[in-house]
């Protein structure tokens, strides 16, 4: 229950044996591998030179992965995988059983390199369609407006005689700027095929002795000639012929679309397949931190003790010639941090592990944070229906998202119960619902409404126990690693101080007798106060500056003052809760009188308003029970900066296989 | 009810618990959206994480919606019989709901830039997720502060 002890291994054996023990490590996935010959000089680490071929395989298979992404992306444009609200919040992945996944990756390079050539095809059809369909609506686009002309466009040309062009010009100008250049050119004529919304659309005609005054004439008084050469005939018939083709076009692209449909029924077939290839491609590079020489390789990494043996018999029963090797880490190793707790507190790990892994040989917080967060969770929901809901649908989610070990949703469960425990105490059954229609008064310990401050001295009082419960863990750490009189006097003096400091100030409040126990807690504080004068300041050789920095430390009381206020929030959030169930009982239930269908109004108006309630609070309550540890707990013995245990295994981004089901 | 200047002040006391950190937090909580809505169009599976931190900064709002039911409910608006406060009733109400109505909108905005800068974190190392949520929370801190300041003030008056 704390911090896992690790092994260093070392794994030798003859070269080609490696290829063996990288697929059974693999398959364990507990061993944490790491660089052969970390912190040797450069010319004593002998690496391990990656043989040409495996580095030609990596290529290969860096290939094949790029064409599945590729399809895939290609798919997530055309096909979105049909998602529902929960993907949104679990990213979408598919669940395999053992016997799917292998039937999946059997023959995989075969079945990629098909799946890759039919996305390569759809693509490049689909992308040809579309340029086709652009081309042939362009050139309909040009000629719709010519439409009516009635002779084929590429007999519109200059003759010997008369000079004959098609030209566009404003539709509001245009006659006006016909009769002003026939003006200069003599014996111009033309005939109107169009008017669009911009543009007119003309044939003119004019003797070919204006020769090139005539063209420039033209062009003066705001005439483009347009040409229409890539055509040729009628442009009525051209427009047919075109238009035939581009249904033709569109329809083989509709019929592409079935082809799409085709390739995203294959979708979780890909997925298995970039999966599987992701993790030969990692047991293939995993090899360039391996040492070795000619003949021979060798593996270094971190193993949990208790997996050690599991690690050992595996890879000795593959042959006779590997040899395992493993010890306990050197002064010098930092070994990476895994966390081991019973079944019942390992959920707190997904607290611990939010802020970051405890250096290796210091305490692992999650148990002891556990109790505290579910308290403080409880109390900012306050309601025990809110904590049943949030109950159900944490085991909801386990079935629905296949994670029935699921650390997370273990501990929102868990919080969901303690929330029911804390709501019942305070008497939040859907807020004061059952006082306003049954008249009962629910709350045990007392009601948060009528005596809001007994809420925020909970808050607070939690707040000194847990504070005081973490200034214990680091006496207790300081005792183990031996360090007796640092316990004494970086804790117990500040222990005593601030129980003596506290009964000094609030003892008379404790009835008959209290004014003895405040008399008596006065001297305590006092003489604490004197002990941590006298030894805070010990670092400093200079005696001025010891008892100058020694006084210097009981300003740190105010930090004390300022995490114990700073658990107010537990109140702030518990009340909102409160308040909010309360007035919305209040407006839901205001429609309840009216006949028949008031009852039911009331009804839906409350799950609703309830549900809202739960939403707005659930993300404040698990945060801020968050923060409360990381803050004001951690900050009072955990040491942070334990590099993560990350075992070789099968890791994959769009596959989870149950491997139970074998 | 006589409708005195108490009890106007009253009502005015609730409008200034509510509307400046429903300003805020629309603020705050619209910066985190524009930024998160930045990281969907590259990656739609991050929609969970995103949501959470557009909703941080949302509390501030919450929490001057919060001291304004408060208040009402010491005005007996809630009830249907409203108080005539009288005028330093009313002012006192006014001062009551100052904390809120002062830090909620700051720190709502602040933790909105925050939360978006969080959203840079789960874009990048969705694992470290967490720490972007926490660093949100700490901002607000002050804002729950100011809620219990304002709350504590309008419990002590006398109606």
């Amino acid at each position: 229950m704390a911090i896992s002890e690790m092994r260093r291994v070392t794994v030798l054996g003859h070269i080609h044996r490696m290829a063996q023990v990288v697929e059974a490590i693999h398959a364990l996935g507990i061993m944490d591998i790491i660089e052969f010959g970390e912190g040797m000089p450069d010319d004593e680490r002998s690496g391990l030179v990656v043989p040409d071929e495996v580095e030609k395989r990596a290529t290969e298979l860096d290939s094949i992965i790029a064409d599945l992404g590729h399809a895939l992306e290609f798919l997530a444009v055309r096909r979105r995988v049909a998602e529902g609200m929960l993907e949104n919040f679990t990213g979408s992945r598919i669940y395999l059983t053992e016997a799917e996944w292998q039937s999946e990756t059997t023959n995989p390079w075969d079945k990629a390199r098909q799946i890759h050539a039919q996305a390569h095809t759809i693509e490049g059809a689909i992308a040809e369609a579309a340029e086709a369909i652009n081309r042939l609506q362009t050139s309909i686009n040009i000629l719709e407006p010519w439409r009516n002309l009635d002779s084929p466009v590429e007999s519109i040309e200059p003759s010997k005689h008369v000079v004959a062009m098609l030209a566009t010009a404003d539709v509001r100008m245009y006659r006006a700027s016909l009769e002003s250049a026939q003006e200069q050119v003599p014996g111009l004529a033309w005939q109107v095929i169009s008017e669009g919304r911009e543009k007119a659309h003309l044939l003119l005609a004019y003797p070919a002795s204006q020769g090139e005054a005539g063209a420039s004439a033209i062009a003066a008084v705001g005439l483009d000639r347009v040409s229409l050469d890539q055509f040729r005939g009628l442009p009525a018939h051209i427009l047919e012929d075109l238009k035939a083709q581009l249904k033709t076009v569109e329809t083989r692209r509709a019929e592409m679309e079935a082809d799409v449909d085709a390739l995203a029924r294959l979708r979780p077939t890909i997925y298995a397949l970039y999966d599987y290839f992701v993790n030969e491609k990692a047991k293939l590079d995993i090899v360039h931190s391996f040492g070795g020489t000619k003949r021979t390789f060798a593996v270094e990494g971190w193993v949990q003790a208790t997996h050690m043996e599991r690690l050992r018999g595996t890879l000795q029963a593959l042959a006779d010639d590997i040899v395992v090797l493993d010890r306990p880490p050197l002064d010098d190793e930092v070994p990476p941090v895994e966390l081991t707790n019973s079944r019942l507190l390992e959920p707190f790990e997904v607290v611990t592990k939010t802020m970051g892994l405890p250096q290796p040989g210091t305490l692992d917080p999650s148990p002891y944070l556990g109790p505290f967060f579910l308290v403080f969770f409880g109390l900012a929901m306050t309601d025990a229906v809110y904590g049943i809901f949030i109950a159900a649908v944490a085991l909801w989610l386990k079935r629905k998202t296949r994670q029935p070990n699921s650390k997370f949703l273990n501990l929102v469960f868990m919080a969901g119960l303690t929330t029911v425990a804390v709501g019942a105490l305070l008497g939040g059954w859907l807020g004061d619902l059952p006082a306003r229609l049954f008249g009962i008064r629910t709350a045990i310990l007392f009601d948060p409404m009528e005596s809001p401050m007994s809420f925020l001295i909970l808050s607070f009082a939690l707040g000194i126990v847990q504070i005081l419960f973490g200034i214990c863990l680091k006496a207790y750490q300081n005792i183990r690693t031996g360090q007796w009189l640092a316990a004494i006097y970086d804790q117990v003096f500040w222990l005593t101080f601030i129980i003596g400091l506290g009964l000094a100030l609030g003892g008379g409040a404790l009835g008959p007798g209290g004014a003895a126990v405040a008399a008596v807690a006065k001297y305590v504080a006092i003489a604490s106060a004197i002990g941590l004068v006298a030894t805070q300041g010990r670092h400093h050789r200079n005696p001025l500056m010891r008892l100058g920095s020694g006084v210097l430390s009981l300003y740190n009381i105010t930090g004390y003052m300022s995490d114990v206020i700073s658990y107010a929030r537990l109140f702030g959030l518990g009340f909102t809760s409160t308040v909010l169930a309360f007035v919305l009982n209040d407006l839901m239930l205001k429609p309840a009188g009216i006949p028949i269908i008031g009852p039911v109004i009331a009804v839906i108006g409350l799950a609703f308003s309830h549900l809202f309630n739960i939403l707005i609070n659930i993300i404040g309550a698990y945060v801020h029970s968050c923060r409360l540890q990381f803050i004001e707990f951690f900050g009072k013995f955990f040491e942070s900066g334990g590099r993560r245990f990350v075992p070789f295994g099968f890791s994959a981004k769009y596959v989870d296989i149950d491997r139970s089901t074998v | 009810m006589d409708v005195t200047l108490g009890t106007v002040l009253g009502f005015v006391a609730a409008g200034l618990a509510v509307i400046p950190a429903g300003f805020g937090s629309a603020a705050g909580v619209g910066l985190v959206g524009r930024a998160g809505a930045g990281l969907i169009t590259e990656d739609p599976d991050k929609f969970g994480p995103v949501i959470v931190l557009q909703a941080l900064p949302g509390t501030q709002g919450i929490y001057g919606f919060l001291t304004a039911l408060m208040i009402m409910v010491r005005m007996g608006v809630l009830g249907g019989n409203v108080a005539s406060l009288t005028t330093y009733q009313g002012f006192l109400f006014v001062l009551a709901a100052m904390p809120v109505a002062l830090v909620g909108p700051v720190s709502a905005i602040y933790q909105g830039q925050v939360a978006a800068a969080g959203v840079g974190v789960v874009a990048k190392r969705p694992e470290e997720m967490g720490k972007a949520v926490i660093m949100a929370a700490m901002v607000e801190t002050y804002a729950v502060l100011s809620l219990l300041a304002s709350l504590l003030l309008v419990f002590s008056i006398q109606v």
